[in-house]
C-alpha cells in the first residue's frame, strides 16, 4: 500500500510539472475538473448504484471563528469559507491560479496592472449580483483598517472599474505573485456587500453570504457547521445536499468517529492510524505532500551557527532522512529543500547539493572549527559546544519526537544538546525576536509560488527570516524572479537560489509536511490535491 | 515516639508507607533499578506491546517505558516535594502571621488568600507556568502558590485556636518575646495538622503538576515525567495504549499512598481518635476548604 | 440573618476586585503576543502592528485595566480577540453546557458517595468497609485526566459502547446521555469519593451518639435507627460538602473538558489562554471565582442557619 501511495505522489507531481508549463491563460473549468481519478480504487464505476447519502460530514479540529474575509486567520473558517465564499481566480491542482469569479485576467506589460473579466450573472445567496463594485469594496476594504491584512493588499494602489465586469488593478510595483499573495488566500474571498451594508457587523460576520456552491446555514457553537446545497450555483453541481462540520478536537477521537461512519472525512492521523487505514478496504487513504516545508533553522547570529563549518557538522551529525521515515511518514516526507517538493519551483532530487549522514565528518569539522573533546563533549576556550533545540509542541507532526532525537544524535557526536518545548504564543515571542540557536520551524502557504517561501524565508529582512540569514547574491536573485514574469526563467533563477540556500547551510532540511485525507471508500467524484482539497461540488457516494 | 507506634499500627499507614517506599526507592536507585537510561531511544523498537523484553512496552521513540517510570519517579517526588515545600513555607509563614497579630495584617493576608482560592487552582498553576515558561523548576513554582492559599487557611486556624489558650497568656505575662512564643509553644502545637495536610498535599501536588504537564506545559523532554508522558499518549492512545496507562498507573499509586500515609497520620496525631471509633476523619477533613 | 448575608456579601467584593486585578496581570505578564498569535505566523509585521493598535494593546497597562474593570461591572467583556465577538456571548453559549456537565456529575457524585458513605458507615471496619474507602481513595488518587483518557480506552475503543467525545444535542436523547456519562463520571469521581469519606465519618459520629443509643436501646429495628434518625443527621455536613464540591468541580470541568471536547467554558478558557485571548480568560476567570464566591457565600449561611451561633462569630 506504502508503495501505490507514493506512485500515487510522484503521479501527482508529474502532474504538476506537466501542468505548470500550460500557460495560466487558459481557462479550466474548475468546477467541472476532467473526470476526476479514482483514488485508491482501480475499479471501473460504471455499475456502481448512486448512494441516497448526500450529506457529506467533516471532522473539525476547532470551532470555526468568524467569517469577515478580512479577519479569518485560522485554518479551520478557512476551509469552511472556501465553500461559502469565491475568489477571483482559483487554483489548479499544481497551485497554479485559474479562472474562479473572473473568467479572464490579463497582466499589463510593465506588469503594473492586472485587469479581471468577472464571470456574468452571477448572484450572492442573498440575490444581490456580483460585479466590479463589489470588487472595488471588498478590496478596498483589504486595505483598509477593518483588515488584518493590510500589508498583502497595501501593493494594490488603487482600482479602475473599466465597466460591471471588468475591472482593473493598479499595482505600486511589478508583482509577478500578486494572485497568489493577494487574490487566493482568505482575504480574497469575496462576501456580499448589500448584505454588509444591510446588516449589523456581527450577524454580517457570522453570517456569511457568498456566491459559492454551498450555502451556510446553522451553527451550533463548539459543536456543529452546516451549508446546505446552493441551487442557482453558476457552475455544474453540488451534488450534495448538505456539508456539515463537526467539531472533533482530538485526532484519536477523529479516526474513531470515521471507523465507525460518524464522519466522514479526516484530515489528520497518526503513522499508525494510516498503517491501519491502508488494510481496511472501506476506507480510501489520500497523502500529499503540500506546501508546507520543515526545516531546523540555524540561527547564523548566534554561537555557534556563526561558523560555517559547525552549521555543516550538524548536517553530518543527523540522519534526518531516516529519522523522518521511521517516526514521521507517510505524513512528514523528507526534502532537501526549503521549497516544497510538490510545487513547481522545486527543481528535482538529487539537483541541488545536500550533506548526508556521517558522524566522523561531523566531528572532524567541528575539530576543524577549533573545538577539542573534553570529557563527553566539545570544547572551545572553555566555551562548551552546546545547543538548545527550540521546539514548539504538537504544532507540526512529531515536532517535539524530532527534536528529541535529533538531540539524542548531537550529544553522540559530541555536541551537548537540549530541547526546550514551548508553548506556540510564548515560542513565536521568542523565535521571532531571534532569541534562539537552533528552532524547529514550518513555513505553510496554500499556493506554490516559491517567493512565497523564498522572499520570507531567507531574503534578507524577510517578514519569517527570524534566523537572520542574509545574502547579497541571493537576494538579488530573488528580486530578479520577484520581477520576471517568464515562468521558465523563473523556474531556472529560482534553481540558482536554492543551490545557493543550500551552499549557506542554514538550515537542518526535515521535509514537507503532507496534507491527508481519509474517507469512505464509496466516495467519488473528488480528488483532493494540495491545492485543491476543497472542491466538494461532484462530490458524492455509492452503495 | 507515642505518634510513630500509633502510626505503625495503622492500617492504611503502612499500606501507604509501602507505596510511598516503592516510589521513593525507584526514585533514589533508578541508575541502578532502570535497565535503560530514560532516553536510551531505539527507533527500531519503536512503540512495541508489553512482551518479556519490554515488560511496559516502549514509547514512540523506542525507549523503554519500564525505566521512563522508574526515572519519573525522581521528577515526580522532586517536584512534589518542593512544592508543597513552597506552599508549607510562604502560606504557613503567612498563616502564622495572619493568626498570631491578628487586626489589619490578618485581614490583608486572608483577603489576598481569598482572592488566590477563588482563582481555580489549576488555572493558577497553569497561568503561573505561562508566565514563567515550562520547565522542571516552574512547575514546582507554580503548584507551590497554589498551594499556599491553603496552607495559609490551615496555619492561622490552627494558630488562633492556640493564641487564646492560658499558657500563651503566661508567656506573655512572663515577658517572652513574639519570635519564642511562635518558635517554641505555638509550632509544636499545631504541627499536628500541618503535617497531615501536608502529607496529602504532597499527593495533590503530584496531580496538579501532571496536570500541567498534560495542558503541555509540564518539565521539558527527554524528562521522563508521568503526566507528560500521559499527554504525549493522547494521540497513540488507539494503538499504544501502554503509553499512557502505565504512567498513569504510577501516578495512581504515589499520590494513593501519600493519602493513606495522610489519613493514617491524622489518626495517630488526633487523640480524639481513641475516643471515637478507629479510623475516623471526622468534618475536620473540610478543615481545609471550608471557612 | 439578613445583616450577616449582606455583611458576607459585601465582603466578598474587595476579593473579586483582587480577582479581576489578579487575573489581569496574569494575562498580561505571560509572554506571546495576542497580536502575532492572532494574525499567525506567517503575517506580515506591519498587520500585526496594526492589529495589536486595534485591540488597544498598545495603551498603558492601567488604562487598559481600567477599561476592564469599567466594562466588568456592567457585565461587558469586550471583544474576544480570537472571534472578534463580544465575550459575553461565547460565554453565555458555553456556560450552560459546563452547568450541565457539573449537575450530572454532582448528581452522580452524591448518589455513588452517600451510598458507599452508608455502605461502610454502618458496618466500620468490616471487609466491605475497607475495600469501599479503599476504592474511594482510589477515586481521588488518580488524576482525572488519565481516568479520562482510559474510560475512553475501555469503553470507546475497546468496547465501542460509547462515543468517545463531544456533547450531544439535547442531554435528554440516547445520544446525548451516551455522551454525558464518561465527562460526569470523571468529573464527579473525584467529589463522590471525598463524599463518601465524609458520609461514612459523619455516620459513624451519628450512630455514636446518645439519641442513637436511646432509640436502639427502645428495641428499634436497625433499618429504622439508620435511616429514619442517624442518616438525616449525618447528611447535614455532607450536604455543605456537596455545596463546596461545585465550587471546585466548575475549576476541575476545566481539564475533563479538554478531555472529552466538552463546549464548556473550561475549554474556552484553555483556548483563551493558549490563544492570549485576554478578554475571553478575564471573564472565565471572573466568572468561575464569582460562583466560588457565591457558593462559599451559600454555604456560609446554610451553616448559620444550621448552627445560629455562627453569626455572632
Amino acid at each position: 500500500m506504502k508503495r501505490v501511495l507514493s506512485l500515487l505522489v510522484v503521479l501527482m507531481l508529474m502532474f504538476a510539472l506537466v501542468a505548470c508549463g500550460a500557460p495560466a491563460e487558459e481557462p479550466a473549468e474548475p468546477a467541472e475538473p476532467a473526470e476526476p481519478a479514482e483514488p485508491a480504487d482501480e475499479e471501473e464505476e460504471e455499475e456502481e448504484e448512486v448512494s441516497e447519502k448526500t450529506d457529506w460530514v467533516i471532522a473539525l479540529e476547532t470551532d470555526i471563528v468568524q467569517f469577515d474575509p478580512v479577519k479569518i486567520g485560522d485554518a479551520t473558517t478557512s476551509g469552511v469559507a472556501f465553500q461559502i465564499f469565491e475568489r477571483l481566480l482559483s487554483r489548479a491542482p499544481d497551485g497554479q491560479p485559474i479562472p474562479d469569479l473572473a473568467e479572464d485576467w490579463e497582466i499589463s506589460d510593465d506588469g503594473l496592472s492586472w485587469t479581471f473579466y468577472l464571470r456574468e450573472g452571477v448572484t450572492f445567496h442573498d440575490g444581490s449580483p456580483f460585479n466590479a463594485e463589489v470588487v472595488e469594496w471588498h478590496f478596498n476594504r483589504g486595505k483598509s483598517e477593518e483588515s488584518n491584512f493590510r500589508a498583502q493588499f497595501a501593493i494594490i494602489e488603487n482600482m479602475d472599474i473599466e465597466d460591471d465586469y471588468t475591472i482593473t488593478f493598479n499595482l505600486t510595483e511589478p508583482m509577478a505573485a500578486f494572485a497568489d499573495n493577494v487574490i487566493m488566500p482568505n482575504g480574497g474571498f469575496i462576501p456580499s456587500m448589500e448584505a454588509y451594508q444591510t446588516m449589523d457587523y456581527d450577524d454580517w460576520a457570522m453570517d456569511p453570504i457568498g456566491t459559492g456552491p454551498f450555502m451556510y446555514d446553522e451553527w451550533v457553537p463548539g459543536q456543529r457547521v452546516e451549508l446546505v446545497r446552493n441551487p442557482d450555483w453558476w457552475g455544474d453541481g453540488p451534488k450534495l445536499e448538505k456539508v456539515i462540520y463537526r467539531v472533533i478536537p482530538e485526532a484519536g477521537t477523529q479516526v474513531i468517529e470515521l471507523e465507525t461512519g460518524g464522519v466522514d472525512l479526516i484530515t489528520r492521523a497518526t503513522t499508525e492510524d494510516i498503517e491501519r487505514f491502508e488494510q481496511n478496504p472501506d476506507i480510501s487513504v489520500i497523502v500529499t505532500p503540500a506546501y508546507r516545508s520543515r526545516q531546523f533553522e540555524l540561527n547564523v547570529e548566534k554561537f555557534p551557527f556563526d561558523d560555517i563549518r559547525i552549521r555543516e557538522a550538524v548536517n553530518w551529525a543527523v540522519d534526518m532522512p531516516s529519522i523522518v521515515e521511521a517516526i514521521a511518514s507517510p505524513i512528514t516526507v523528507y526534502a532537501d529543500s526549503l521549497l516544497p517538493m510538490a510545487g513547481w519551483g522545486y527543481p528535482g532530487e538529487g539537483v541541488l547539493p545536500s550533506i548526508g549522514y556521517d558522524p566522523d565528518r561531523a566531528m572532524e569539522l567541528i575539530e576543524e572549527a577549533g573545538f577539542q573533546m573534553v570529557g563527553d563533549y566539545y570544547e572551545k576556550d572553555g566555551q562548551r559546544l552546546s545547543i538548545t533545540i527550540h521546539s514548539p509542541d504538537h504544532r507540526y507532526y512529531m515536532d517535539k519526537d524530532i527534536c528529541e532525537v535529533t538531540q539524542h544524535q548531537f550529544n553522540q557526536v559530541g555536541i551537548e544538546a537540549d530541547v526546550k518545548v514551548m508553548e506556540w504564543g510564548a515560542f513565536l515571542d521568542e523565535v521571532r525576536e531571534g532569541e534562539f540557536q537552533m528552532v524547529f520551524l514550518g513555513w505553510n502557504q496554500s499556493g506554490a509560488d516559491p517567493s512565497l517561501f523564498t522572499d520570507a524565508k531567507v531574503m534578507t529582512g524577510g517578514r519569517g527570516n527570524y534566523a537572520n540569514h542574509s545574502d547579497p547574491e541571493l537576494d538579488e536573485i530573488l528580486r530578479q524572479a520577484q520581477r520576471e514574469t517568464d515562468m521558465d526563467v523563473r523556474k531556472e533563477l529560482y534553481k540558482e537560489a536554492q543551490i545557493l540556500i543550500n551552499e549557506n547551510v542554514w538550515h537542518i532540511f526535515i521535509g514537507n509536511e503532507s496534507l491527508q485525507w481519509f474517507f469512505p471508500s464509496t466516495v467519488r467524484g473528488w480528488d483532493p490535491g494540495p491545492a485543491i482539497s476543497g472542491y466538494y461540488t461532484q462530490l458524492y457516494f455509492t452503495e | 515516639m507515642h505518634v510513630l507506634t500509633r502510626l505503625s499500627r495503622h492500617r492504611s499507614a503502612r499500606i501507604g508507607g509501602v507505596c510511598i517506599l516503592i516510589i521513593v526507592l525507584m526514585a533514589i536507585f533508578a541508575p541502578v533499578l532502570a535497565p535503560e537510561g530514560y532516553n536510551d531511544q531505539n527507533l527500531i523498537i519503536r512503540l512495541r506491546g508489553p512482551s518479556a523484553e519490554t515488560p511496559l512496552g516502549t514509547d514512540q521513540l523506542g525507549r523503554h517505558m519500564t525505566s521512563r517510570i522508574i526515572w519519573g519517579a525522581r521528577i515526580s517526588l522532586q517536584i512534589a516535594f518542593m512544592a508543597t515545600g513552597i506552599g508549607l513555607f510562604v502560606g504557613g509563614t503567612l498563616g502564622l502571621v495572619a493568626g498570631y497579630y491578628g487586626g489589619g495584617s490578618d485581614r490583608l493576608i486572608m483577603a489576598l488568600m481569598d482572592v488566590l482560592l477563588a482563582f481555580p487552582g489549576i488555572l493558577l498553576a497553569l497561568a503561573v507556568v505561562a508566565i514563567l515558561g515550562p520547565g522542571l523548576y516552574n512547575v514546582m513554582i507554580a503548584v507551590g502558590i497554589s498551594g499556599i492559599p491553603q496552607f495559609a487557611r490551615l496555619v492561622r486556624g490552627s494558630t488562633l485556636s492556640i493564641r487564646e489558650k492560658e499558657f500563651i497568656e503566661a508567656q506573655h505575662a512572663a515577658g517572652a518575646s513574639d519570635a519564642r512564643i511562635l518558635a517554641l509553644h505555638i509550632l509544636p502545637n499545631i504541627v499536628g495538622p500541618i503535617v497531615v495536610f501536608a502529607t496529602l498535599r504532597v499527593g495533590t501536588s503530584i496531580m496538579q503538576a501532571a496536570g500541567v504537564s498534560f495542558l503541555g506545559l509540564g518539565a521539558q523532554p527527554p524528562l521522563p515525567d508521568w503526566g507528560g508522558m500521559i499527554s504525549q499518549s493522547r494521540q497513540l492512545l488507539r494503538t499504544a495504549w501502554w503509553t499512557g496507562i502505565f504512567p498513569g498507573v504510577a501516578i495512581l499509586l504515589t499520590v494513593f499512598g501519600f493519602n493513606l500515609m495522610g489519613d493514617g497520620l491524622r489518626d495517630a496525631l488526633d487523640p480524639r481518635v481513641r475516643i471515637a471509633k478507629k479510623g475516623t476523619e471526622a468534618p475536620r477533613e473540610s478543615a481545609v476548604t471550608a471557612d | 440573618m439578613f445583616q450577616y448575608a449582606m455583611r458576607k456579601t459585601v465582603n466578598a467584593i474587595p476579593i473579586l476586585l483582587g480577582v479581576t486585578i489578579l487575573v489581569f496581570l496574569l494575562v498580561h505578564l505571560t509572554p506571546g503576543d495576542p497580536a502575532r498569535l492572532l494574525a499567525g505566523p506567517e503575517a506580515y509585521e506591519e498587520d500585526i502592528a496594526a492589529i495589536r493598535e486595534r485591540l488597544g494593546l498598545n495603551d498603558p497597562l492601567h488604562i487598559q485595566y481600567w477599561r476592564f474593570l469599567n466594562r466588568a461591572v456592567r457585565l461587558d467583556f469586550g471583544r474576544s480577540f480570537r472571534t472578534n465577538r463580544p465575550v459575553m456571548q461565547d460565554v453565555s453559549n458555553r456556560f450552560p453546557n459546563t452547568i450541565q456537565l457539573a449537575i450530572v456529575s454532582i448528581a452522580w457524585a452524591v448518589t455513588a458517595g452517600v451510598t458507599i458513605g452508608i455502605f461502610a458507615g454502618v458496618r466500620p471496619n468490616s471487609l466491605g468497609d475497607s475495600l469501599s474507602m479503599g476504592v474511594a481513595l482510589l477515586g481521588v488518587s488518580a488524576p482525572s485526566f488519565w481516568k479520562g483518557l482510559l474510560f475512553m480506552l475501555i469503553f470507546s475503543y475497546w468496547l465501542g459502547w460509547l462515543p468517545a467525545s463531544g456533547m450531544g444535542e439535547t442531554l435528554f436523547s440516547v445520544d446525548g446521555m451516551k455522551r454525558m456519562i464518561m465527562p460526569a463520571i470523571t468529573l464527579g469521581t473525584g467529589a463522590a469519593a471525598v463524599i463518601a469519606r465524609m458520609t461514612r465519618s459523619s455516620m459513624l459520629e451519628v450512630l455514636g451518639q446518645d439519641y442513637v443509643r436511646t432509640a436502639r436501646a427502645k428495641g428499634l429495628a436497625e433499618r429504622t435507627v439508620i435511616y429514619r434518625h442517624a442518616l438525616r443527621n449525618a447528611l447535614i455536613p455532607v450536604i455543605t460538602l456537596v455545596g463546596l464540591q461545585v465550587g471546585f468541580l466548575l475549576g476541575g470541568s476545566v481539564i475533563t473538558e479538554q478531555v472529552f471536547a466538552w463546549p464548556g467554558i473550561g475549554t474556552l478558557v484553555i483556548n483563551g489562554i493558549f490563544a492570549r485571548d485576554y478578554p475571553m480568560v478575564q471573564a472565565v476567570i471572573l466568572l468561575i471565582a464569582c460562583i466560588f464566591v457565591i457558593v462559599n457565600l451559600i454555604v456560609d449561611l446554610t451553616y448559620s442557619l444550621i448552627d445560629p451561633r455562627i453569626r455572632y462569630n
